[in-house]
């Protein structure tokens, strides 16, 4: 067999990231109109926000390509979104304004979503959350935990009647846990006794949607998805979860549930998601019908695989995408267990496949950069220690700086007795 | 967009509001609130005996007919499936809802939402029959690489057994045969294998029995005729229980330098982990 087991020697030169290129491409993002293909997006416009800021966060250009006065406008615009009874809505598309009443307040709810990108391109952007309404915040969340676990993306039903959504899934664990590591800070930093979430039951709940080969799916039964299982372990490390608590001081508390019912399988699901470049189409097929054949497996990869250009898939024998290099590459590093990919044919794999020639990256190669494959594509390049970035945190898809300048606010440290 | 928000502040469920929160759909279909609003006028409606009548020709039915048509042209929203969830839990009749599911896995046969809501349905209606397990042999016949197909099967065989109930055992040996077949075809199909060993555990059948089926695709005293870099994997494993290690070592260096070098990392880790059998990080159920 043919074995192309030493490929270096006709390899090209390793692949530079081509920074000015995506600086621009974020500026044009953040300051011009995004195309009509975003137009289903207008009530997610937050997360668009983050995806942006996020980005320029990432390359350290945030604080000197955008001027003081642009950073204060966006800052406003975020807290615009804020809702009057806590959390924020995914875009001033829904807001009712001064006709909000109890009658029609499910109508113009804040999200998971809004909050969680809302508070964290706050803090990116240098503002330190003192107006956000951190209280009733804390107390919206226990609100919209479900008996089994999981959480509502928002409220969708009048007076506490159970909610009507059947949205059910770990990216509201996920949202919900990290908006509430972020607002409640240090235990002793709330002045009053603020309700919290059930967390046994969320960690119940995460450890109940594990597939049968150890990846995680949206629901006990589903098929395992990395985005999912991304959800999964990052709930679990913000929730404090994810590893064993320290050896306990006192034997009468009762044993913490934590951890990923079988770590070993996880690790092992989320390795094999690491996969070589779908063959080109045949001269019978056109490039756009190979790009949107997805219902037809790829073929297997010839054996053995070429070792240049592997990125990630989300399921088995699926094709590799651009997002999925974050959704495992976080996955692995909130494990301890980044070091057992192939970092460098990743790193091929999105600087010489998807990146596009406007900047950005885009799901896959010849497809158009959109903000959020660009935006992953980054992180995932910043979690490898691309040179010229930030570094990254894994759980909350941001660069370090956003993670140690919330921990330093004040308003999140224990209150002292003086 | 302001017309609606002026709509919903007045909680109008009046029949107008079905044409306008349409138009709105069509537009975007991620907007997620227009959905709730919608589903709640036609619920305000039918309790008033308005559906199907000369006020308002519309029906439940019609409702399914124009989701449908949404669904095909937005296969990567999920409120649409929310929203068909939620009517047919209302009415309480699966009818022709199979139909119309599998008129999407046409489209694509791994849209997760629609396999999301497929399994709910298989659940409210407890449709955990012959027809389903068809649908799935049918489908691994047209694309045996369709994980999704692999792992509604999985849920259609195992999913309505009460929790610690064990399998039928000519069910699991069934499973078994299927899947070998399968790995006879595909040796290097990732899903076959996923799911015989998933099959295994449930069925509490060791692991070791899978022995002398992964030999004949590698074996590892003949590296020339190895045709699966996952028959290494599960030998490694089979080895290493036996307490043969210089066999599983084998298998997994064989894997990192030549089989699966992508993964020398992983397979290398794995080496060093032979003998243990403890997971790095253990949980409490």
């Amino acid at each position: 067999m043919a074995s192309p087991a030493d490929g270096k020697a006709t390899s090209p030169a390793r692949a530079t990231f081509n920074r000015e290129r995506n600086i621009r491409y974020w500026l044009r993002c953040l300051r011009t109109l995004l195309p009509t293909e975003y137009t289903s997006n207008d009530l997610n416009r937050t997360s668009l926000a983050f995806f942006c800021v996020n980005s320029l966060h990432i390359l350290g250009e945030l604080g000197r390509l955008t001027t003081d006065a642009e950073r204060a406008s966006w800052i406003a615009w975020l807290y615009r979104c804020q809702h009057p009874r806590g959390g924020f809505r995914g875009s001033p598309g829904t807001d009712l304004g001064e006709a909000l009443s109890d009658a029609n307040a499910i109508w113009d709810p804040a999200t998971l979503p809004g909050t969680f990108f809302s508070l964290i391109t706050l803090l990116a952007l240098g503002d330190d959350l003192t107006q956000v309404h951190r209280v009733e915040t804390l107390r919206w969340l226990p609100t919209l935990q479900r008996p089994d676990g999981s959480f509502a993306e928002m409220h969708t039903s009048k007076d506490g009647e159970s909610d009507a959504t059947a949205v059910r899934d770990p990216r509201f664990s996920y949202l919900a846990a990290a908006v509430r590591w972020m607002l409640r800070g240090e235990e002793g930093s709330l002045e009053e006794e603020v309700p919290d979430v059930d967390v046994d039951l969320a960690v119940r709940f995460l450890q109940s949607i594990e597939a049968y080969d150890g990846g995680f799916g949206g629901r006990p039964g589903s098929e395992s998805h990395a985005g999912h299982t991304f959800c999964v372990i990052a709930a679990l490390a913000l929730f404090d979860r994810l590893h064993p608590p320290p050896i306990p001081t006192s034997t009468t508390s009762p044993p913490a549930i934590y951890g990923l019912p079988h770590p070993s399988e996880t690790i092992h699901w989320l390795v094999l998601r690491q996969q070589p470049l779908t063959p080109k189409p045949t001269d019978s097929t056109s490039l756009s019908e190979y790009h949107t054949a997805t219902h037809l497996s790829p073929l297997p990869p010839p054996f053995p695989p070429p070792p240049t250009h592997n990125g990630f898939n989300g399921r088995a024998n699926k094709r590799t995408d651009t997002c999925y290099s974050f959704w495992v590459i976080a996955s692995l590093d909130l494990l301890r267990q980044s070091h057992l990919l192939d970092a460098e044919s990743n790193r091929a794999f999105l600087l010489e496949e998807t990146a596009h020639v406007i900047g950005g990256f885009g799901k896959w190669a010849g497809a158009p950069p959109d903000v959020l494959h660009s935006c992953l594509g980054l992180v995932s390049l910043a979690l490898m220690r691309e040179e010229g970035m930030n570094r990254a945190d894994s759980a909350l898809c941001a660069p370090l700086q956003t993670r140690e300048r919330l921990e330093s606010l004040p308003w999140r440290k224990k209150k002292t007795t003086e | 967009m302001s017309y609606l928000r002026a709509v919903m502040a007045a909680n109008d469920h009046s029949p107008r509001v079905l044409a306008l929160t349409a138009e709105i759909i069509d537009m975007n279909p991620a907007h997620y609130t227009v959905w709730g609003y919608r589903f709640r006028t036609l619920m305000s409606l039918d309790t008033a005996g308005q559906l199907g009548t000369d006020a308002v020709a519309w029906t439940w039915s019609r409702e399914l007919d124009w989701v449908q048509s949404i669904a095909r042209n937005h296969e990567k929203n999920y409120q649409i499936w929310h929203h068909r969830q939620l009517i047919v839990d209302h009415l309480a009749d699966s009818t022709g809802e199979r139909a119309r599911t599998e008129e999407m896995f046409a489209l694509d046969s791994k849209n997760y939402h629609v396999w999301t809501y497929r399994q709910w349905l298989v659940r409210r209606f407890a449709l955990f029959d012959e027809e389903e397990l068809a649908l799935t042999t049918k489908m691994l016949g047209e694309d045996i690489r369709n994980n999704s197909a692999w792992n509604h099967r999985f849920f259609v065989v195992f999913g309505a057994l009460p929790d610690g109930q064990k399998p039928a055992e000519e069910v699991v040996e069934r499973e078994i045969e299927f899947a070998k077949k399968a790995i006879q075809l595909t040796p290097q199909n990732p899903s076959p294998w996923s799911y015989i060993k998933a099959v295994l555990r449930k069925g509490n059948v060791g692991l070791a029995t899978l022995q002398s089926f992964c030999e004949q695709f590698s074996p590892v005293s003949s590296p020339d005729d190895i045709k699966s870099s996952h028959a290494l994997d599960v030998l490694s494993e089979i080895y290493d229980e036996a307490g043969d290690a210089a066999k599983a070592e084998k298998a997994l260096e064989l894997l990192a330098s030549k089989f699966d070098p992508v993964r020398k990392n992983y397979w290398r880790y794995r080496r060093r982990q032979l003998g243990s059998n403890s997971p790095v990080v253990s949980a409490t159920a």
